[in-house]
Parts: structure tokens; sequence; C-alpha cells
């Protein structure tokens, strides 16, 4: 990994056209930056995705093969549910 | 954007993604398919039609999710995206757009969970669809990656 040093209001370029700014620091050692890059490029935390990641892996490995039925009659018991109560629509 | 409309019980679609879904190298093209064939309801199957790439390089041949129209178990959810993801799928008319959660069954299947936090959004004219991916953790966000199926009064 690619270590610099910058200071609060320095940028770095990466690529063509995305630029980081460390906008400032705080003594609790919270960072903020600042970034501009072309609107189709995805900017996201990365902790966020790795828990969308997981849980996404999680969902595949716990989703049964069969058990279709419980699954449909459920389904079937919720939705009717809901119809009964029309002023909710 | 907002969806603020009665829930849609879920039909067979194809679905291209714009992006990986978050886990799956790979992951583009789902079909979406009732669990019951012809049978429009609130559950239904995603199934890749792509061949998978895990983060470790293993290869995975099945992927298989079961997902749920949220708004029949949670009547006022909704998300709302952002310029980008509204341009990335077409989403300029409301009305074409649609959510599904991912399930994470459980056993009793009651005590199953949804993922509110993260939910796929889908363009139904198109097909174009892509996972959600908030900018905010979910205390602000205000919904769960694992909400816990509203009670039955049934059981």
């Amino acid at each position: 990994m690619l270590t610099l040093t910058r200071e609060v209001g320095q940028k770095i370029l990466i690529g063509e056209d995305i630029v980081l700014t460390v906008v400032s620091v705080s003594s609790n050692g919270r960072v903020k930056l600042g970034i501009e890059a072309p609107k189709q490029v995805r900017i996201d935390r990365m902790e966020v995705l790795d828990r969308i990641r997981q849980e996404n892996m999680d969902s595949a490995n716990a989703t049964p093969a069969s058990d279709v039925a419980a699954w449909v009659s459920y389904g079937a018991r919720r939705a009717n549910a809901r119809k009964a109560k029309p002023s909710e629509n | 954007m907002r969806t603020a409309r009665a829930p849609l019980p879920i039909t067979r679609m194809e679905l291209t993604f714009q992006h990986d879904m978050p886990g799956f190298r790979g992951a583009r093209h789902f079909a979406v398919e009732p669990l019951v064939e012809g049978t429009p309801a609130i559950f239904a199957r995603l199934r890749c039609t792509d061949s998978i790439h895990l983060h470790g390089g293993e290869t995975l041949n099945d992927l298989t999710l079961l997902v749920m129209s949220p708004g029949f178990l949670w009547h006022d959810y909704d998300v709302e995206i952002g310029e980008l993801m509204i341009e990335e799928l077409g989403l300029s008319d409301p009305n074409d757009m649609a959510l599904l959660a991912i399930v994470h069954p459980q056993d009793p299947l009651s005590q199953s969970t949804a993922n509110l936090y993260s939910p796929i959004v889908i363009n139904r004219r198109t097909g174009v669809a892509d996972q959600f991916v908030p900018g905010t953790s979910e205390q602000e966000f205000g919904w769960p990656l694992r909400a816990p199926f509203p009670h039955d009064r049934e059981e």
C-alpha cells in the first residue's frame, strides 16, 4: 500500500480526475476527506460494503433448497393479512 | 426518489445488474422466479445465471437467494436513491421502480430477517437493477441489515 503524508488542505490526484482533499483532522483522530470524482465513479464506505457483502453471503448459505411449501404458505398468509386491512393501502 | 405505492407481488423477471452483487464477483444476471411457477407472491427465488467468483478466488456454481417484496411486511418501507442510481437504472419515471429485499432465512421461518438496509432496486420496465449501498450507517439510514419479520398473529 502506498502511504502518503498530507497536511490539511493538501490534495492527492488519483488517475486523471479523482482528487482527494484532507479537509480537517480533529483531536480525536477523525479525518474529514473531500472527494472530487466524475459522477459515474461510485464512492462507498468500505465497512458498509463489507457488511452488505457478508450478509449477502450468509443469506445465500442459509437459503434452503427445499422447504418451499412453508415459504409459499407463510407468504400467502401475510399477503392476505395485508389485504384484510384496506385502510393501510 | 420514492416508491410510495402499494407493494406488488413478485412476478417472473430477468434482471441485469449494473455492478456485481456485493460478495459475488461476476454476478450480474439474475432470474427472479416465483416459488410456485406462474404464481406471483411475496417471496421469490433470485437465481444468478452467471458463473461467480468468491473473493478468495473460488468459483461458485449456484447462487440462489430468497427475496421478498418488502412492502407487504413493512408497510412504510421506502428508500431514497441518489442521482447516480436513478441515471444508471434509467428510473426517470418513479413508477418503473420496484424493490426487493434479500431474505436471511432461519429456522423457524418466522425468525428470518430481511435486508432492508441494502435492497435490490429494479427498473421493472427494463430489468436493469442494482443492490443499493447506503451512504450512511444503519442507525442514520433507519432500516436495518437484519430486520426481524414483524409478528405474525397466527403463530
